[in-house]
């Protein structure tokens, strides 16, 4: 009947109001002193919640980022000591998943973590004092590292979180002995080591204080097994020999040089020894005790660290990798800071939290409690601990931060218990406070001003020295003032009336800094606590990437961007959503990309600018900025030569005060291309086509010239010509125009005169909408661009329909081999094929005579080959094929097998509209003639792209045009115009 | 007045000092004794706060905070923004064109005028609608149970279904909180007999067949109510004298389950002011403060035509749809609904059972009609989540003891790590390229089970269920939040929920802001400089929505079918041909849409999880800008 007997029936008659229904003051007192605390926690999350995301992810953060949101989006996380612990990484998943993945949601959980710190003082206030806890809560609010700290994402605010429980847990275990406050440790512990490896430290300070507490007590219970008297021998016990196996790796300070198997082995003998010796002393001071604890804290570490046991090498990796892996760093002193480094951060953030801890120790030495001690002895031993490290980095400051903020607390809590307010208020103590705060702005004024007779002119020299006597004159005021106070209120309390006015002199500045350091240089390096951060830059370069994206109708699955090691980090987590980038390591970015980031360093940005060549457009930015760390240098000598000299002193104080860096911030930086045809646009960056042509030779180059022939009405039949588009010769000479507007194609013999016109609007055969290309082959065979109904047309020389390809059905653009989207042009090669460009789809298509599909060239983009818009295309004698590749501002040249031979810019061309379509010729010497319909000009250029002429403005006279368009040379070089606005066609002699 | 000595002598923490100086009053003089005396009363104050009020204060907070912050992140998409403009046509007297919500048109309308016509004030009143929905349990406290309102609260404070509705310019939150308003107050009536429960009922009544398609829903419900189980209460509440009947007979003592009505007098007078309150409001608010007599008939019939319309048979959605949905998002309020639904039967609770009875025949109305629009689902959420929130407060009853907290510690402790092992596991084998045997992802939570059987055969199987239970509501709970978040990220809407379809693309707000500036620009040309410019904007109709609404302070933008020639701006599908002349064209993207995810456990998963989908499809425009200023 076990079980019967385990069974519990709930009574309802007998069973209690449950506590969430009781009155808040029976489940928890409220009083003015919680409630000062709610406030302070209610502060200290709006300080730490406020504006999370507007940061740039630190290089440390996006690694931590990153890793978090792969384990939570399934990809799992394998532990790696590079990264510390699993604690925080587990722990942001979880927040990812509650709340989505963003650098505000990324900085949750340490926000978080900062905000119930503040809170737990609470807990200790029966040692810090009710107003020392309440101070310890403001001073852990306010505090610049701390606050800092509790915005970014890394281990170390996790760390004094599970330190300050640990704490917590050892003096309510002094104060109770219950065992709560056992197994509170060894949670604390067991996550401590599941975060980072500076556990090892804290523990090293929290055990030998316990030690050094308890004596010969550990020794009775370890050797004679008496039961402890101490419980500082308990808390010792426990924690000393559930933490025993973590020192596994010890030997590797040894094997260092070791084959892996020997260390190995080693590892796994110096596991089983010290989980054997600790096990044995701990069942040995107390069996049910000690098991329970070694349940939660084995089974807390395995967790995490086998992440859920989804990654079971993580045991091992977590128990000898980690200090492994950090004693090899040990030698690596990444950071190569100086050994005073925590010496220069800890005044110039921590200065009122540290001047007040300083002032306590004094009074503490000769008023010794066990808790100031400790806490004496914390502050002592982080400096020498985290000093001793060769890895000194910002972020560990406050490691050092949280027991001088508590010492300081005890401190002031004191000061504040033991001021005797009644004389304060009534007796003049409140004067003498203001009279010494005004005393001490005057002389800092008056050391300020510096010498007052040293002037540049003798009125200056007078105004200075009137100021100057002036504020000897307040001074010597306040001075007596303070005198006769301080005789009023009396020494004792005098003194405490100057402590108290000095720190409430320094509060704000303390809050000053916090406010800058957190907020208004929380990415800009004139701290130094915000360590190589990423630029602002970065930011700036993922928004045009998002409107690259938009822009080219790509989206953000579909953009390549591709990114090189020295940009890896932070852009693997801003291009986490770019499911197509591509990293490329240090090798060479993929063909065509529209985006390609890569670190400057090194050369590295130029020879990927000389590998994509002038079809990219290129920015400059800083990556990570940092900085000026002058101070690595300083030596005693040289901090008194320092301060001796004024311009020295001045800078100093500019940087106290101002932040202002003594020298220029230092930075990594890289480079961003962007393909021309993405970058170039009328709402982008204007620097994108500054070197699409020189607009000073094509002035240099300008003619005028006039028409020899200007066929208009009388040419076009009985209808005038409607935007006439494409011409071409015959081989009789004969002129055909695409009419565009008017559906039809119209012949015009050699003197411009009408011969014949075919075609009406629609899709059957021989019917047009809206041709815009035209070819003749040497049988006088005519191929039409229908460019809307997306086809072409065949036609014999008198204009009946031959046969067509291409739109099926009529009408429908489409992507597939030998159909099209708006083809514009054709032109017919020596063996009488035929090339279309199918302007929409860009590309060309290749057909034979009868409209077989041969092939295609072309892809959208920028590179050599590919498109962006194509529309005029022509062929030389050679073969050689010539395309106006509009939008991309160039003529491409291709050889007669198709391949890309080069491209050259063509200063116009310029609008996207549909009037903008330039077509081009080429004459017998391979000149090629193009038109620019919307500057009204036409320009010529020999085979390799140099610019020989251009001509042409707006007007209607024979030197002028209206939306030039199609173009055609004939066989004595003499050049014939469409002049599409004006309606008309034009003969030129030849321009070269 | 002296304050009581209780609260005087609040006797000091075992173990804790003594405030300084709270000994005596007399001793330390009467200022200080004046200054404690103070604290002492805050302190009374504070005593009389449960952590009950705590709780419900922190979900409002939330409720509302959720609703509200970034509330204008996504765009509008083109079905709210055809309601906003609406709104906007009749505050700027560009005629007064009700849509299917005549009710939230006008109020919109109201709030235009007060706070200006922009996004966020569109959404407002879902907002104020969807937060007091949310908090409406505080008032079902006797019903629910104090817990259990409480959860009840929690559970539609995080609802991703009602915080979508309510940040939504659509008139389902507004629709289900007159609905909700109408049940809550024919309760309290059946429970006070105050008459002016029985004007506000009408009124709620009027205004809510005027708020949207959806009210008729609610109407068939509450008849189909009173009908099925309450025929005999009504004849009795019409027939029996005062005092005879049962007037609580809600409570259920005694009276039959799922009785409406007791016996309440219901005098010709009263019938009458009732009547003039129901005409009053919809003369009133039909007609838009008598601002348009015409619209009083279509205030009625716009909502009733677009329900007719919406029961058309099954329509374009799937049968499995608002399962799916409610399986998809709203698994707490489905899951524990069910057991708040079995306990309302088996206890013989009317309240609860007439929420069930809501939640089964709107349930069916959504599947079986029309229905289309996923914001509907809202009308089950509610009645589930109160009966969620009645399951949750019976499960609280068996947590008194420290036993059942210690057992409850004991479960968590290896249910929970299991979880997320399952979590991963499942992660695991549905990537593309999984790195474990699908069969190994089975492991997490056949151990969960085994760990449950175990518990049960330990303890017992009460203890086991209780357990599970908690544990259960703690991870729907975190999930209501998850989905919730994803749902309402605060910016662009992912087109891979069921809720959204096809999203208005962030880039629509810039591309109106870009056109927006290009017509000031011509604007100050013409002006300045006496410029002949065309300020046209053309937009084609299939992107009228939301783009007119992003446009609409310029009384140059139309809406054509097809761009004419040579407007000043023409925005179009990017496939479209470019107006005739010189024109800059420029890429924007007007919407994103996303494939559902494949009917595979990997494809359902990794929505659920992840909300993955097939990749998104965009639908671009092109802003073509006829070339007019010479810019350098």
């Amino acid at each position: 009947m076990a079980v019967a007997e385990r069974r519990y029936e709930p009574q309802y008659e007998s069973r209690e109001k449950p506590f969430w229904l009781r009155p808040v003051s029976t489940a928890i007192p409220i009083d003015r002193e919680l409630l000062a605390f709610l406030v302070l926690v209610l502060l200290a999350g709006l300080l730490r919640f406020w504006d999370l995301g507007s940061r740039m992810l630190h290089h440390d953060e996006s690694l931590h980022a990153v890793y978090s949101y792969y384990l939570y989006i399934g990809k799992g996380y394998v532990h790696d000591p590079l990264m510390h612990g699993p604690f925080l990484f587990e722990l942001n998943a979880l927040v990812y998943f509650l709340l989505g993945v963003t650098d505000a949601t990324a900085r949750v959980a340490p926000a978080l973590f900062g905000t119930i710190l503040v809170g737990l003082p609470y807990l200790l206030r029966d040692k810090l004092g009710r107003t020392g806890a309440v101070v310890a809560a403001a001073l852990i609010a306010v505090s610049p590292t701390i606050l800092y700290y509790s915005r970014f994402i890394r281990h170390d605010i996790y760390q004094i979180f599970f330190m300050m429980l640990l704490v917590i847990a050892t003096f309510r275990y002094f104060a109770e002995r219950k065992t709560w406050c056992l197994y509170l440790a060894v949670v604390a512990t067991s996550l401590a080591f599941s975060d980072k490896e500076d556990t090892y430290f804290l523990m090293a300070i929290l055990l030998t204080f316990l030690l050094g507490v308890s004596r010969q007590d550990v020794l009775d219970v370890i050797l004679k097994g008496k039961e402890a008297l101490s419980p500082a021998t308990d808390l010792l016990i426990l924690l000393s020999t559930l933490i025993l196996p973590m020192f596994a790796a010890a030997p590797y300070f040894f094997l260092q040089h070791s084959s892996e198997t020997t260390i190995d082995v080693v590892f796994a003998i110096s596991f089983a020894i010290l989980f054997g010796t600790g096990m044995f002393v701990g069942l040995r001071w107390n069996r049910g005790v000690w098991t329970r604890s070694a349940v939660v804290f084995w089974g807390i570490f395995i967790l995490l660290y086998t992440t859920f046991f989804s990654n079971p090498n993580g045991f091992s990796s977590g128990v000898f990798g980690s200090l492994r892996y950090w004693i090899d760093q040990e030698g690596v002193a990444r950071g190569g800071q100086p050994w005073f480094y925590y010496l220069v951060l800890l005044p110039l953030y921590e200065f009122l939290s540290v001047g007040i801890a300083l002032g306590g120790v004094v009074y503490w030495l000769r008023h010794r409690s066990l808790f100031t001690t400790f806490l004496m002895y914390w502050c002592l031993s982080s400096v020498v601990l985290w000093g001793w490290a060769s890895e000194k980095m910002p972020w560990m400051v406050i490691e050092l931060a949280l027991p001088f903020c508590l010492l300081a607390a005890v401190t002031l809590g004191k000061l504040i218990e033991v001021t005797p307010w009644r004389t304060v208020l009534h007796q003049g103590g409140l004067l003498l406070a203001l009279t010494l705060a005004l005393t001490a702005l005057v002389a800092a004024t008056l050391v300020g001003q510096g010498s007052p007779f040293n002037a540049a002119s003798p009125i200056v020299a007078q105004q200075q020295a009137f100021g100057w006597v002036a504020l000897v004159a307040l001074l010597v005021g306040f001075v007596y003032a303070v005198w006769h106070y301080w005789d009023k209120v009396g020494g004792k309390t005098g003194w405490k009336v100057v402590g108290l006015t000095v720190i409430a002199l320094f509060v704000p500045f303390s809050v000053r800094a916090a406010w800058q350091v957190s907020y208004y240089h929380g990415d800009i390096p004139v701290e130094m606590l915000v360590y190589t951060q990423t630029a602002p830059d970065v930011g700036l370069v993922m928004q045009q990437i998002n409107d690259i994206a938009y822009r080219s109708g790509e989206g953000v699955d579909k953009l390549q961007v591709a990114y090189d090691a020295g940009v890896s980090w932070p852009f693997e987590w801003y291009l986490r959503d770019y499911t197509s980038r591509a990293y490329i390591g240090t090798g060479n970015p993929p063909p065509n990309a529209p985006v390609v980031l890569v670190g400057y360093d090194n050369g590295r940005a130029d020879q990927v600018k000389q590998l994509l060549g002038p079809n990219y457009v290129s920015q400059r930015y800083r990556l990570r900025w940092w900085f000026p760390e002058d101070y690595r240098t300083l030596s005693p000598s040289s901090i008194v030569q320092g301060l001796l000299s004024p311009t020295n002193r001045a800078k100093l104080w500019r940087f106290l005060l101002y932040r202002d860096p003594p020298d220029p911030l230092g930075s990594t930086d890289f480079v961003m291309f962007v393909r021309r045809d993405l970058a170039y646009g009328p709402w982008t960056a204007p620097q994108a086509k500054a070197t699409t042509a020189d607009q000073g030779l094509y002035a240099q180059k300008l003619r005028t010239v006039a028409a020899t022939r200007v066929v208009s009405a009388t040419g076009s039949g009985t209808v005038p010509f409607a935007e006439p588009k494409g011409i071409a010769l015959g081989p009789n000479g004969d002129l055909y125009v695409a009419d565009s507007q008017n559906n039809r194609i119209v012949e015009v013999n050699a003197s411009g005169q009408f011969e014949r016109a075919w075609g009406t609007k629609g899709t059957g055969n021989g019917q047009f909408n809206e041709p815009w290309g035209i070819a003749v082959n040497a049988h006088g065979d005519v191929y039409v661009a229908d460019t809307w109904n997306h086809r072409v047309q065949m036609f014999d020389a008198s204009g009946t329909f031959l046969r067509s390809w291409g739109s099926t059905p009529v009408g429908q653009p489409s992507t597939a081999p030998g159909q099209f989207y708006g083809p514009r042009a054709i032109t017919i090669d020596a063996s009488g094929n035929v090339y279309v460009t199918d302007t929409g789809n860009k590309r060309i298509e290749e057909f034979d005579s009868t409209g077989k599909y041969l092939t295609s060239i072309g892809a959208p983009g920028a590179g050599l080959g590919a498109f962006d818009e194509p529309v005029g295309i022509g062929v030389d004698r050679s073969g050689n094929i010539y395309v106006a590749d509009t939008w991309n501002q160039r003529i491409e040249k291709f050889g007669p097998d198709l391949k890309p031979l080069l491209s050259w810019p063509v200063e116009g061309w310029d609008s996207q509209s549909v009037e903008g379509k330039p077509y081009l010729a080429v004459d017998g010497a391979g000149n090629v003639y193009v038109t620019d319909p919307e500057n009204n000009k036409v320009i010529v250029f020999n085979s390799n792209g140099q610019l020989l002429a251009d001509w042409g403005t707006l007007g209607t006279d024979t030197t002028s045009f209206h939306l030039p368009t199609g173009i055609a040379v004939d066989a004595t070089g003499d050049v014939w115009i469409s002049d599409s606005g004006n309606g008309r066609l034009m003969q030129f002699p030849p321009v070269h | 007045m002296a304050p009581s000595k209780r609260r005087i002598d609040t006797p000091s923490k075992p173990g804790t000092p003594r405030r300084n100086g709270n000994a005596s009053a007399a001793v330390v003089g009467p200022r200080r004794a004046q200054r404690e005396l103070r604290a002492d009363r805050l302190a009374g104050r504070y005593s009389l706060v449960q952590l009950e009020i705590v709780g419900w204060i922190v979900v409002a907070v939330v409720a509302l905070g959720i609703r509200l912050i970034n509330v204008d992140g996504a765009p509008l998409q083109p079905t709210e923004s055809v309601l906003a403009i609406d709104s906007w046509r009749i505050l700027s007297h560009e005629g007064i064109q009700l849509g299917p919500s005549p009710l939230l048109i006008y109020l919109n309308t109201l709030l235009f005028l007060l706070l200006g016509a922009t996004d966020a004030v569109a959404r407002l009143l879902p907002v104020l609608v969807g937060t007091a929905v949310a908090l409406s349990p505080v008032v079902l406290r006797h019903r629910l149970g104090k817990v259990g309102a409480l959860a009840a609260a929690a559970l539609q404070a995080t609802s991703p279904t009602l915080i979508f509705a309510s940040r939504t310019v659509d008139p389902t939150i507004l629709t289900v909180g007159l609905g909700l308003g109408l049940v809550l107050v024919a309760e309290r009536y059946l429970r006070t007999s105050r008459p002016w429960l029985l004007y506000a009922g009408a009124v709620l009544i009027a205004l809510l067949l005027m708020s949207g398609p959806l009210a008729y829903d609610l109407a068939i419900i509450l008849i189909g109510f009173v009908v099925v189980s309450g025929s005999e209460g009504v004849r009795d509440s019409l027939t029996t004298p005062p005092g005879d009947g049962d007037p609580t007979a809600l409570d259920g003592g005694g009276s039959k389950p799922g009785r409406l009505f007791g016996s309440h007098e219901l005098s010709g007078t009263k019938l009458g002011y009732v009547a003039m309150a129901f005409a009053g409001t919809i003369l009133l608010v039909g007609t838009g403060l008598a601002t348009n007599l015409e619209g009083l008939g279509v205030s009625l019939a716009a909502p009733l035509s677009a329900w007719a319309a919406s029961l058309a048979g099954f329509g374009p959605h799937p049968a499995w749809l608002f399962p799916g949905l409610l399986l998809g998002y709203e698994p707490f309020a489905l899951l524990f609904g069910l057991g708040g639904a079995v306990l309302a039967f088996r206890q013989r609770r009317s309240f609860e059972v007439f929420l069930a009875w809501w939640a089964c025949i709107g349930f069916l109305l959504l599947v079986l009609g029309d229905g289309a629009d996923p914001t509907w689902n809202a009308l089950i959420v509610v009645p589930l989540g109160l009966l969620a929130g009645s399951a949750v407060d019976a499960l609280s009853a068996w947590f008194v003891g420290t036993e059942q907290l210690r057992r409850l510690a004991i479960f968590s402790a290896v249910a929970c790590p299991l979880i997320a092992t399952m979590l991963i596991a499942f992660g695991y084998v549905t990537l593309p390229n999984p790195v474990i045997p699908p069969e190994v992802a089975l492991a997490p939570p056949l151990a969960l089970l085994a760990f449950a059987a175990s518990f049960a055969f330990g303890y017992d199987w009460r203890s086991a269920f209780h357990a599970s239970a908690v544990l259960a509501a703690v991870c729907l709970l975190a999930f209501n939040v998850h989905a919730a978040m994803f749902l309402n990220p605060g910016g662009e809407l992912n087109p891979a929920e069921f809720f959204t379809g096809s999203v208005t693309s962030l880039d629509a707000r810039r591309m109106a802001t870009d056109v927006g500036t290009i017509v000031d620009e011509l604007g100050i040309a013409q002006q300045l400089e006496g410029r002949a410019v065309n300020q046209t904007v053309e937009v084609t109709s299939q992107f009228a929505d939301p783009l007119a609404w992003y446009l609409k302070g310029d009384p140059n933008v139309e809406v054509v079918s097809q761009v004419t020639d040579a407007p000043g701006i023409a925005i179009e599908a990017s496939t479209a041909k470019a107006p005739r002349g010189a024109y800059a064209g420029e890429l924007f993207q007007y919407s994103d849409s996303a494939a559902r995810p494949a009917l595979s456990f990997t494809g359902l998963w990794r929505w659920w999880i992840y909300h993955e989908a097939g990749a998104p499809t965009g639908t671009y425009v092109k802003v073509y800008v006829k070339t007019q200023l010479a810019r350098p």
